[in-house]
């Protein structure tokens, strides 16, 4: 089978999660991606979390199936090298700073795409971001956490990994449309803007309404209770109510007078948990979660990343699970993010030794061995 | 023009991940038809929910709250509107012909529906070959799990991601703004985009399916490697992180006001302390360098929330910022919809609703120099496009639609 993306050559120089992350689906649905790194490797190399032999797993997830090639990009020769390598690709992924109009008008059919916390311009441009930053800016932390208690930020980098999907969107989308111009153009995509995008609509409910829903926790109908061995969660959708009590083995707790009118039910919520807390310590967590999936509730195991591994049927049944070949030996990666029936994601290897590429790469250019030898001795690769 | 005008999407879609996905698609510049149900409503209309002030215009839910709700209204930018029985046969016979006309079917029902209703990919690809059937089921289509239905907090919950979320000891936690919906939409956007592109470049089409719960894994991917790796797992720590001290989220002055701030390294501290005025902080021994800050966080944070709760959050978010410190306010609604930098991003759009007026319609972060997308009309109201549909794009007569209109299959009244 072919590669959804297979022909398509990318420079990833972006050294950021979305950056990264968008590189490395690009990857995955066949795109040739090389890593364009600084001579002393990716930042990203250096950061948390760590394999217990020292290599940073956030290096490996979002890089592999990549190749690498080194270069500065901060002194001339290295811009020099980049448009050189620009001219023969159809996409690159930068971070702010990066010239991207010289490298267009070294080839006019590239997709060049500014990936960034902020983007070049705007009021913003010079601030920093973390997803707490951006989780906090765009109004999602607001409604994470307890009303009597500091907002939650939520976890990981989730904002920069949603930009880095977008920036797969965006990049897609420019490539569609240079199938009828045969034209290239730049893209951009902001962390920020896109953690906007993906909160809930509360902007557009307080320009309907004129109003805020109060900080703290949304007033959901999510039980939450913990069984022998794990967490489960039940959304108690309206027309779910009396399946939902029977699955716990409560079908008089429907009419109770505390929880059957649907508009005090919330009220009382933690009462209503207590009721099926009781239930659920007795239980297993998947005979809970069964008995809630076959009553038709939405429900779910609030899996530790641990569980998610060795606990999960679900995932184990459908093969999620899958491997790449390292110079350590075979590692665990996680299964594609969507099947597709004739392009499978292919899976091509590890993540790449820094510069990995360099001979291959510049050689390509018509870079001579001598000439590469002067160029790492000045640092430029 | 945006990059996908000429395309035809049909959705059959419901909630937030599964309209998102197609208003992507929209605002690329896909023409994109929603096919509802009048019998059994897009949740996101709120028929028959507990009434929320919060959701509607400030002069009501009028006549038909369906059309005014701004759940669905965000949702459903760009789009088209067509209501359809498709559990009559008429119904049905109208939906495949749209489907030979179409690219791409986006669906977010649950394993098995579309081939109940005769529209399985294999169905499909007979009367449209190259056509793109995407399914987003939150567990996949098969699996154990893959018949329990979903919605985003017990996404989050499935997918890890809400074991790491939550205040020191306490539950697994869910985010406010439910997450893994937009996380669905933007992977069923790709998905769609990935095979369009292919059968651009001369593939064919195919079936895709997009398990949320597993696309979402991977925007932890990096921790759930961890995880594996050294059989630990991360526990809830409120806001704190490993690699930076302080990271939190600090009082600031008024009531119920908040800012974010982050000192990832001791240059990023030593800042913070001048930007407070607090050098006893910056000198004291306790708190000289990472290591020593992680172990004294309760002292830390006391100490800065100290300070922080004298200052104005956007200012002191801002004079932060400027000696290179990561700091935010903690922004309401409101407050992010007056945010300079989204203005200055064109984030918002005015959009003329036809039963609400001129309101601001949230964006998309996408930005294409030479084929922008945009937002163009409101989401739809119930039905609205569907005899422009089937008289324009299918070509059935006056006597045609009237039967489909007696016989209940495009009804537009909610039962």
């Amino acid at each position: 089978m072919t590669a959804a993306l297979a022909g398509l050559r990318v420079l990833d120089a972006s050294d950021s999660i979305a950056g990264q992350f968008c590189g490395r689906m690009l990857a995955d649905f066949g795109a040739q991606v090389t890593l364009v790194e600084p001579p002393g490797g990716a930042s990203v190399r250096r950061d948390p979390p760590f394999h217990p032999d020292g290599s940073s797993l956030r290096f490996f997830h979002l890089n592999t199936g990549k190749s690498s090639i080194t270069l500065d990009q901060r002194i001339p020769a290295g811009r020099v090298l980049l448009t050189q390598l620009a001219t023969g690709a159809d996409v690159v992924i930068a971070g702010a700073g990066v010239d991207r109009a010289a490298l267009r008008a070294a080839n006019g059919r590239l997709v060049t795409a500014l990936v960034s916390e902020f983007g070049e311009d705007g009021p913003l441009a010079h601030w920093h971001g973390t997803e707490m930053i951006q989780q906090a800016l765009s109004g999602a932390a607001h409604r994470n956490g307890q009303p009597d208690q500091p907002p939650l930020y939520g976890t990981g980098d989730r904002a920069a990994y949603a930009a880095g999907l977008g920036a797969y969107i965006t990049i897609l989308a420019a490539l569609y449309a240079r199938e009828d111009s045969d034209q290239g153009q730049d893209v951009a995509i902001d962390v920020a803007q896109t953690t906007s995008s993906m909160t809930n609509p509360f902007m557009t409910q307080y320009h309907y309404s004129g109003l805020v829903e109060p900080r703290g926790e949304r007033r959901m109908p999510l039980i939450r209770v913990l069984c022998q061995d794990g967490w489960v969660g039940v959304w108690v959708h309206l027309h779910r109510w009396r399946a939902t009590c029977a699955a716990f083995g409560l079908p008089d707790l429907a009419d109770d007078p505390r929880f059957a009118d649907p508009r005090i039910r919330l009220d009382n919520w933690p009462a209503l948990n207590a009721v099926f807390q009781e239930v659920a310590v007795q239980q297993r967590a998947d005979d809970l979660l069964y008995h809630l999936l076959n009553a038709h509730a939405v429900a779910a195991r609030a899996y530790s990343l641990t569980e998610l591994w060795s606990d999960c049927a679900h995932l184990a049944e459908r093969g999620f699970w899958e491997q790449v070949e390292t110079e350590d030996g075979p590692r665990p990666v996680l299964g594609p993010q969507f099947r597709m029936s004739q392009t499978p994601r292919q899976l091509t290897g590890g993540p790449p030794a820094p510069g990995e590429a360099n001979d291959r790469c510049y050689a390509a250019l018509g870079i001579s061995m001598a000439e590469r030898a002067a160029l790492r001795h000045a640092g430029v690769i | 023009m945006g990059p996908l005008s000429g395309l035809r999407v049909v959705e059959l879609t419901t909630a937030w991940a599964g309209p998102m996905a197609g208003r992507i698609l929209a605002y690329l510049g896909a023409e994109v038809i929603h096919v509802e149900s009048a019998s059994r409503l897009d949740s996101w209309r709120q028929h028959k929910q507990v009434f929320s002030q919060y959701r509607y215009p400030r002069d009501g839910q009028g006549e038909r709250p369906w059309n005014r709700v701004a759940q669905f209204n965000s949702q459903n930018v760009n789009k088209l509107s067509l209501t359809l029985d498709l559990k009559l046969p008429g119904g049905r016979d109208v939906m495949l012909r749209l489907l030979a006309k179409s690219d791409v079917l986006l669906s977010n029902f649950t394993p098995g529906t579309l081939p109940r209703l005769g529209l399985s990919y294999d169905d499909l690809k007979t009367i449209r070959p190259d056509i793109i059937v995407a399914e987003m089921p939150a567990f996949g289509l098969a699996g154990p799990m893959a018949h329990g239905p979903a919605i985003g907090p017990t996404m989050e919950m499935a997918a890890g991601m809400a074991s790491m979320i939550g205040y020191p000891n306490g539950p697994p936690t869910t985010t406010g703004p439910t997450y893994p919906d937009p996380m669905g939409a933007f992977h069923g956007a790709a998905a769609v985009l990935t095979a369009l592109l292919h059968r651009r470049r001369g593939g064919n089409g195919q079936h895709v399916e997009i398990p949320q719960v597993e696309a979402a894994m991977h925007f932890i991917g990096e921790h759930i490697l961890q995880a594996i790796a050294t059989g630990q797992d991360p526990a809830p720590t409120g806001n704190r992180v490993a690699w930076a001290a302080p990271h939190g989220i600090f009082p600031s002055a008024g009531d119920d006001q908040w800012i974010a701030v982050a000192a990832p390294d001791d240059a990023a501290f030593q800042s913070l302390c001048t930007v407070l005025q607090r050098s006893d902080l910056a000198q004291d021994s306790r708190f000289a360098t990472l290591p020593d800050r992680l172990l004294h966080q309760d002292e830390l944070e006391a100490a800065i929330a100290g300070a922080t709760r004298l200052h104005d959050k956007q200012a002191l978010a801002e004079r932060l910022q400027a000696a290179g410190v990561p700091a935010a306010p903690v922004n309401d609604a409101a407050e992010a919809a007056a945010s300079p930098y989204l203005a200055d991003r064109g984030h918002f759009t005015d959009l003329l609703h036809p039963e609400i007026g001129v309101v601001p319609h949230e964006g998309l972060p996408f930005r294409l120099s030479a084929t922008p997308g945009g937002q163009h009309r409101a989401s739809p109201c119930l039905g609205q496009d569907t005899e422009m549909i089937l008289r324009d794009i299918l070509g059935l007569s006056e006597a045609e639609i009237v039967r489909l209109a007696r016989d209940g299959t495009i009804a537009a009244d909610p039962a």
